[in-house]
């Protein structure tokens, strides 16, 4: 199925990207999604079995799967809007609906890869496909974003594959022929520990670049300040759920080996200086993008955090990246809204926003309110399971550091969405003419409604994969 | 044959460290393919036709010849003829020096029983210079030459590790990395197009 898929996506890419017409271009990637949806079901109805010797279907995929699937039904009608608003050539456009194929598919790809090899190269697809997007406005901060973003994740990925090659010499010390993960998990315990705590540590800073953690946080950092914002609404969680997810399938191994607490004890430093860094970096960040970024990497620290703590952490950090996921995708799709009534992004200079488009304000209170693990958000549920098994754990000080630090940010982030909100902006700032459109936010609501409802009532067929997810 | 290689490639990263004009850090890369293949080609326990081929086309046909050849158009489309670096010369050939002494000393400190300890002593000093070279130039040029050094001990540590991935595992793995350095190469034009030069103080653009 998923060779199918894959050989599939590709053609459509090629279709979209030489179709003139929008109506044919439409119509491909409604053909894409229908294919997506297709591999969802799949994946779903086939858990725990094997597809083209390098894909297992197993519950943590199948999850981000159905995130991502959902997710891009949204991305493709916010992107519509999107290039209905920002005049674009018909050949750029294509190019953009191409990639955004492309994307989809190799980050459909990565989270069943059951090679290391194969997650590898996955990894690296999406850093090419999502460069194309980044680079969409053409403008020069798009081409130093662009650049950056390339620059920054080929290094990153690189060094992960140096970790992998450490893991493929101890794998071959132990008699395994293959760097699948289904193969290694049952030997993992012979495995050297002087040898995994290099892997661990080379792949954890590889795949940072992806995970948006510290210490190659950066990177996705500067590509959010001019990426479209349908493709930020990827790029900041579905896409950051990758990296999380080459890193969970690493310390799975490193779990069962003797460096398995050095390897937690790295993560929770890892997790709380990206915390810190999140947290310093808000206090002087006004660029709204920038913004959301920053809290990208407080909530990436906090998944870190919570598969440190392990036991209920584990549950809790998944489930934190699924609604964060979807609160923050809304944000990024509503920044395009406000985007069109202001002439930047600047959230000391712009203000008023909920009497200017009042739909799109309530939008901003409710993501604003999800993000910070505000009741009634579901992150205040996963957040305070991740802060339980903190405790439980034993790990009180970095609890506690972190319990400070998210009251710092907490504190910088309402400042500035307060300001957006019910602030004076300066006129000429501020686009008179333009009228907002509520339809548009029908998809935000829809998503922050489904967040609340998988936190607080959450299905047993949800609740049945996230504990399959974090045994 | 493969430790004269080693130690022809150990050279090269010196020379590197002191090489600030972009046409003979291109020869470098091209010369460091070749040598990429004599060590790969010297390794195969046994002849098989495909196998050589693909090591062919790895590093003779990609590292050897078609990426310092797309360096040298980038290289001119751009007419960048120094890469200015932030460290002189004559301190980089002691680090570099450094570099490789220190990769020498932690390789004989490893024990792994199937651990080529000559390659992973040269693939570790290959992916730290890249990194210093990276570090110590303000050109986005001189960049992308950092990475495929890096990427050329990469290359090296696969073989000291006596890794070998699934015919075409390797395929897509070699693919991606070409299309990263195309990617790469094709962003050096823009930038140059879009800020007049290929320095990185350019790139400073995007703030808080």
């Amino acid at each position: 199925m998923i060779l199918i898929y894959f050989i599939t996506a590709l053609v459509i890419a090629v279709g979209i990207y030489l179709s003139t017409s929008r109506v044919l271009r439409s119509l491909l990637f409604g053909g894409f999604l229908v294919i997506q949806l297709v591999l969802t079901g799949y994946s779903f109805s086939h858990l725990g079995q094997f597809d083209a010797l390098y894909f297992q279907y197993d519950s943590l995929g199948v999850l981000f799967l159905a995130l991502l699937t959902l997710l891009s039904i949204a991305v493709f009608y916010h992107s519509l809007l999107y290039t209905r608003r920002h005049q674009t050539l018909v050949r750029h456009e294509s190019l953009y609906f191409a990639f955004l194929v492309l994307l989809i598919a190799s980050m459909s790809g990565a989270y069943f890869a059951d090679h290391l090899g194969v997650l590898w190269a996955l990894i690296e697809a999406t850093t090419l496909s999502v460069a194309v997007l980044i680079y969409h406005e053409r403008t020069p901060r798009a081409v130093e974003a662009t650049w950056k973003y390339i620059f920054l994740c080929s290094v990153g990925i690189t060094i992960a594959f140096a970790g992998i090659l450490f893991l493929a010499a101890e794998v071959s010390n132990a008699g395994i022929e293959t760097l699948s993960f289904s193969a290694m998990l049952p030997k993992a315990a012979q495995f050297d520990d002087r040898w995994m705590k290099i892997t661990f540590l080379l792949v954890l800073t590889g795949f940072s670049v992806k995970m948006g953690l510290f210490p190659f946080h950066t990177a996705s950092l500067d590509a959010q300040t001019t990426a479209p914002q349908p493709i930020n609404a990827l790029l900041s969680t579905v896409l950051k759920n990758v990296g999380f997810l080459a890193v969970f399938r690493i310390y799975a191994i490193i779990q069962l080996t003797p460096a398995a607490e050095w390897a937690r004890h790295v993560l929770l430093l890892v997790g709380i200086i990206s915390l810190a860094l999140a947290a310093i970096q808000m206090s002087r960040a006004f660029y709204l993008p920038r913004l959301f970024g920053y809290s990208g990497v407080e909530h990436m620290g906090l998944a870190a955090l919570g598969l440190a703590a392990g036991g209920i952490g584990v549950y809790a950090a998944i489930l934190h990246l699924v609604l964060h996921a979807l609160a923050k995708a809304s944000l990024f799709f509503q920044n395009d809204q406000i985007h069109n009534h202001f002439l930047g992004f600047r959230v000391n200079r712009i203000g008023n926003y909920l009497k200017l488009n009042p739909a799109g304000g309530v939008v901003v209170i409710l993501g604003f309110m999800s993000i910070s693990g505000v009741p009634p958000s579901g992150l205040f549920i996963s957040e305070l399971l991740i802060f339980k098994s903190l405790f439980i754990g034993g790990n009180l000080f970095i609890g506690i550091l972190a319990l400070i630090l998210l009251t710092l940010i907490l504190y910088y982030f309402s400042q500035r969405m307060l300001h957006l909100l019910f602030d004076v902006s300066d006129e000429e700032m501020v686009l008179t003419e333009v009228r907002p459109n509520r339809m548009e936010t029908v998809s935000q609501f829809a998503l922050m409604g489904l967040m609340i409802y998988l936190a607080f009532f959450p299905p047993a067929v949800f609740t049945n994969l996230l504990h399959q997810a974090a045994p | 044959m493969v430790s004269l290689s080693i130690v022809i490639f150990a050279v090269t990263l010196i020379y590197l460290a002191i090489a600030n004009r972009p046409v003979i850090q291109n020869r470098i890369l091209g010369v460091q393919g070749v040598l990429l293949f004599i060590v790969a080609f010297f390794q195969i326990g046994h002849f098989e036709w495909l196998h050589v081929v693909v090591i062919l086309g790895e590093t003779i046909l990609v590292k050897a010849i078609a990426i310092p050849l797309f360096l040298e158009r980038i290289r001119r489309h751009n007419e960048i003829i120094r890469t200015h670096a932030l460290v002189p010369g004559h301190i980089s050939v002691i680090i570099v020096t450094n570099i490789i002494i220190f990769s020498f000393v932690l390789s004989s400190s490893l024990h792994n029983d199937h651990l080529q300890t000559r390659f992973f002593a040269i693939a570790i000093a290959s992916m730290l210079t890249g990194m210093y070279f990276i570090v110590s130039n303000r050109n986005v040029y001189a960049h992308l030459i950092g990475y495929l050094v890096i990427e050329n001990g990469i290359f090296l540590l696969s073989l000291a590790v006596g890794s070998e991935m699934p015919m075409l595992v390797n395929m897509a793995i070699v693919l991606d990395i070409s299309f990263g350095a195309l990617i790469l190469g094709v962003f050096i034009n823009r930038v140059g197009r879009a800020f007049n030069g290929t320095d990185i103080s350019f790139l400073s653009s995007l703030k808080d």
